[in-house]
């Protein structure tokens, strides 16, 4: 009985509703679960008294039991009642799902990218220098959370590794709209707190919009089976006032400026600060999966020495130069080192080629 | 009570001869006798479930902690794979219907074999040869490594890691191609093989069942066959129908994927379904409640699980309106759904219920199945299942109708039917013990899913954030305890299969034609084709048996 009890129970544990659309979706859900708790109780409780009240007792003869076919009457009475009230869950399944769906005209555009197996967003803020007319915008890649051999050695737990894991910053009370899109499989984009989820498509652009209405960081998850490391395929959202949301940005902002203004002027001096850009790159950018740094053999040349050996590729020999590997990491498919995979698209920008040559540069 | 039926034992007595008696393993691969065939399903689909099982229990033991407990992501991606590729194509959607079904369907209209014994054998070739194909593609020595596409193989996925969806869908063909022919084969049969007075009223519910999913296998099937030809254009022709870069829609694999496995789903239950409605009535000594009912909402089942299938693609950018219609089309079918579990409650009232172990597992069949149902509510509306969808919410969901419904339901006919088709009874005490292991093991394992689910824990995850630490040990637990209850369960009925104490004709006293020939059933089934005079279910009426019987030949 403790069993069922903790069933019935089972209906009311949620996740914390941090959204408009959650309090919505969760009243539609509170309300259907009780329904379907009345419904069960009923059932299952006319089933167990029947059971026990008409049990066959040891050694008792055949009786005559009740001849009883069929009831007219109650049978339509249990037909046309439970499509009543399905009629009326319908009602309530359907009315939040719409404004669920319904994109505000007034909400700030993100756009993500999804790819096996993180997430990558872009911000509406960008900036852009006078001169060069190149523009940056503020940007944030996930982390996968997966089990590493490290993570396993350190004792780190998926928790542990989350709160590691990039904030994505919010502000409460304001609109976004993610605009969405995969650049190799189908993934599902979802945040329990704020009751949505959309799957994300290659060659597709989906939506789906929130209004976070509380602070705090709320877990971004990936609902759609995606491959080898899907459990670890997942994000944050960090909720924050709107006033320390604008001074983040602010900030982000200026940062970007700064790079974009040393970029015109000829690059940062300062070939370290390159260097350690590059690094944090070739983790964010998931070059770490295949690429190795320490000449080990995995799905991918090692980085090791690789600038200025010499390469077989399926089309001829070619020297590694920044030329060469700025192509690699833009257009993956159009030199291929022969004996290896083409690399998928990582999700490399112009802006990062640069730091990434660097860092491979300076791995001799 | 002398009937056609004891005649025909006499007759049969005489030869010492039943459907088992000749021996040897050819006998077996080259009998065109549905018994044997239906056996030969039986025993391919219990080792199937053995299999299943095994790769549960050890998902079940990598979940048990948080972290990596002893096998690596790759690993678990493969082992949920094949948990859900063999369970499902392998095991449940054969299941009832071609091991049963095909025993038992064709003495329950009173006929000597089904209308085409050999394509009937054929059939079960044809299965085997998909089961040889879906191993190929699970093992996939050829392409890169065993699958780890989950059972639905969804694109562009399955097409990139390696290119054994074809080969699943190839096997998934094969066996659906079998269920065509079986299904053809049933429906024929019980158009035109019923005996004399055998009217469709007549018919017992699990003939009814039989005949509504033999209909959705000869309609759905096909689907399958058009998704594989659309994979091979694509895969050797380039022509684009699931590739995006090709200019193809991934959803669209969805579409067809469901469209076939949704209609799926009834195939799997509705047998099922029909089971219980025969044991129901010979344990409670009564009537089945409100038969007609049974029977028609069975057609309606049928016909509307064919327009749902797109209420799994709430978020898999379905349109608002789509998702709307489907979600009014879904709970169409909770109305038959629901008025079934109102007939085998009301079933129960005023009878003589007799606790024996298939009425346990009966029992716990419409208890299991009515919690799969209701937690379905939540599911069909559009604004609830986008939260829990791809949730821990819906795998307890399909857990609960799949295994509460087919699989408690099979284990109720195994315990039902065995005697039947052995002679031979298996050990009561034995059998109760392994259903409250079942199904204690069973709601312990599932409970908790609904738990996590409604929190958000995402399925087909190897890892989990420690929240949800103790619902995964909880889960755990309850599956070793249910993986104990089957095996032993099953141990008990093939042991007493052998071993057992002769049964004789009718152990559970129950009307349906089976229990009026001798066990194990005699070659031919009746010496003389039996006529009816009435329905099935005149149960306890003074504590007699019945008066349905054939009139030729009785007193």
């Amino acid at each position: 009985m403790i069993n069922f009890l903790h069933a019935a129970l089972g209906f009311i544990t949620h996740a914390t509703p941090a959204s408009t659309v959650a309090h919505e979706a969760k009243f539609a859900a509170d309300f259907i679960n009780i329904i379907s708790l009345v419904a069960f109780i009923l059932v299952e409780g006319a089933l167990i008294y029947f059971v026990i009240k008409y049990r066959r007792k040891k050694g008792e003869p055949n009786k005559q039991t009740l001849y009883l076919t069929h009831n007219t009457k109650a049978e339509i009475i249990w037909t046309v009642l439970p499509t009543l009230i399905l009629g009326v869950i319908f009602y309530f399944g359907v009315a939040s799902f719409i404004k669920m769906r319904n994109m505000p005209k007034d909400g700030e555009i993100i756009q993500l990218t999804a790819r096996q197996w993180l997430w990558d967003i872009k911000y509406p803020y960008c900036v852009k220098n006078e001169k060069t007319k190149a523009e940056r915008c503020i940007k944030l890649s996930s982390k996968n959370v997966n089990p590493t051999e490290d993570s396993i050695k350190a004792g780190k737990l998926q928790d542990a590794l989350q709160k590691e894991n990039t904030p994505f910053m919010i502000a409460k009370g304001r609109k976004y709209v993610m605009q969405m899109t995969s650049t190799d499989v189908i993934h599902s984009f979802a945040i329990p707190s704020f009751y949505v989820k959309q799957d994300v498509v290659p060659g597709l652009t989906s939506r789906l919009w929130f209004e976070p209405t509380q602070t705090g960081e709320f877990t971004i998850t990936c609902n759609e089976y995606c491959g080898d490391k899907h459990s670890g395929m997942l994000g944050k959202f960090k909720v924050v006032e709107p006033a320390e949301f604008d001074q983040w940005k602010a900030e982000q902002l200026a940062a970007l400026q700064k790079e974009l203004d040393q970029d015109a002027a000829g690059g940062p001096v300062d070939e370290s600060a390159l260097i350690a850009k590059g690094k944090e790159l070739y983790g964010a950018k998931g070059c770490l999966a295949c690429h190795s740094l320490n000449g080990s053999p995995g799905a991918a040349p090692t980085f090791k020495g690789l600038y200025g050996k010499e390469e077989v590729l399926t089309t001829g020999k070619i020297k590694v130069d920044e030329a060469y590997l700025a192509e690699s990491m833009l257009k993956p498919a159009a030199k291929v080192v022969k004996g290896y995979a083409p690399m998928p698209n990582m999700g490399v920008e112009e802006a990062d080629v640069k730091p990434l040559i660097a860092f491979i540069k300076s791995l001799k | 009570m002398a009937s056609v039926a004891t005649t025909a034992d006499h007759a049969h007595h005489d030869h010492h001869e039943n459907f088992l008696s000749k021996k040897g393993l050819m006998s077996w691969l080259t009998s065109v006798d549905h018994k044997r065939i239906g056996l030969l399903y039986l025993y391919t689909g219990l080792v199937a479930f053995l299999v299943g099982g095994a790769f549960a229990l050890l998902l079940r033991t990598e979940l048990m902690f948080p972290g990596k407990t002893f096998i690596d992501e790759k690993t678990y991606n493969v082992f949920f794979t094949l948990h859900g590729t063999i369970m499902i194509f392998v095991f449940i959607v054969p299941g009832i219907v071609a091991s049963f079904g095909n025993i038992f369907m064709p003495i329950m209209i009173g006929a000597r074999d089904v209308a085409f014994p050999v394509l009937n054998r054929f059939s079960y070739q044809v299965y085997v040869a998909g089961i040889l194909v879906v191993l190929f593609g699970l093992v996939n020595p050829l392409g890169g490594g065993p699958a780890d596409t989950g059972w639905t193989f969804y694109t562009p996925y399955s097409m990139k890691t390696n290119t054994s969806v074809i080969t699943l869908t190839f096997g998934a063909f094969l066996m659906g191609f079998s269920s065509i022919l079986t299904g053809l084969n049933f429906v024929v049969t019980i158009h035109k093989m019923r005996a004399p007075g055998m009217t469709w009223t007549r018919m017992p519910l699990f003939v009814w069942a039989i005949y509504s999913t033999s209909l959705i296998q000869v309609l759905a099937t096909p689907v399958i066959g058009i998704t594989l030809l659309l994979l091979i254009a694509e895969k050797f022709f380039g022509i684009g129908f699931f590739d995006p870069a090709l200019g193809g829609d991934p959803v669209l694999f969805q579409h067809f994927f469901w469209f076939y496995s949704h209609p799926v789903v009834y195939i799997m239950i509705l047998p099922a379904m029909g089971v219980v409605s025969e044991i129901l009535p010979v344990f409670s000594r009564k009537p089945i409640f409100g038969y007609k009912a049974i029977a028609w909402s069975s057609l309606a089942i049928a016909g509307v699980s064919f327009i749902v299938w797109a209420h799994h693609l709430f978020v898999s950018t379905l349109s608002s309106s789509a998702a709307v219609l489907f979600s009014f089309l879904t709970y169409l079918v909770a109305i038959p759904t629901a008025i079934k579990v109102f007939n085998w409650i009301t079933t129960l009232y005023g009878g003589q219920i007799d606790l024996k172990t298939p009425m346990l597992y009966a029992l716990a069949f419409v208890f299991l199945f009515a919690i799969g149902g209701l937690t379905g509510l939540p599911l069909a509306a559009p604004a609830v299942d986008v939260s829990y969808h791809d949730t821990y919410f819906v795998v307890a969901h399909f857990h609960y109708t799949i295994q509460g419904g087919t699989i408690i339901s099979l284990m109720a006919a195994l315990y039902y039917w065995m005697p039947k088709i052995s002679g031979r009874m298996y050990n009561e005490r034995f059998g109760k013990m392994s259903f409250w292991f079942v199904f204690i093991g069973f709601n312990l394992t599932f409970i908790p899913q609904f738990l996590m689910g409604t929190q958000g824990m995402p399925r087909r995850y190897y890892d989990y954030e420690p929240m949800y630490a103790n619902y995964h040990m909880i889960s755990t637990i309850g599956a070793y305890l249910l993986g104990t209850g089957y095996f032993t369960a099953i141990l008990n009925i093939l042991i007493s299969s052998f071993k057992g104490k002769p049964c004789g004709s009718n152990p559970w006293n129950a009307n349906t034609l089976e229990w009026k020939i001798a066990s194990p059933m005699p070659e031919h089934n009746f010496h003389e084709i039996p006529t009816i005079t009435e329905w099935p279910y005149e149960y306890g009426r003074d504590g007699e048996a019945s008066k349905y019987s054939a009139t030729k030949g009785a007193h």
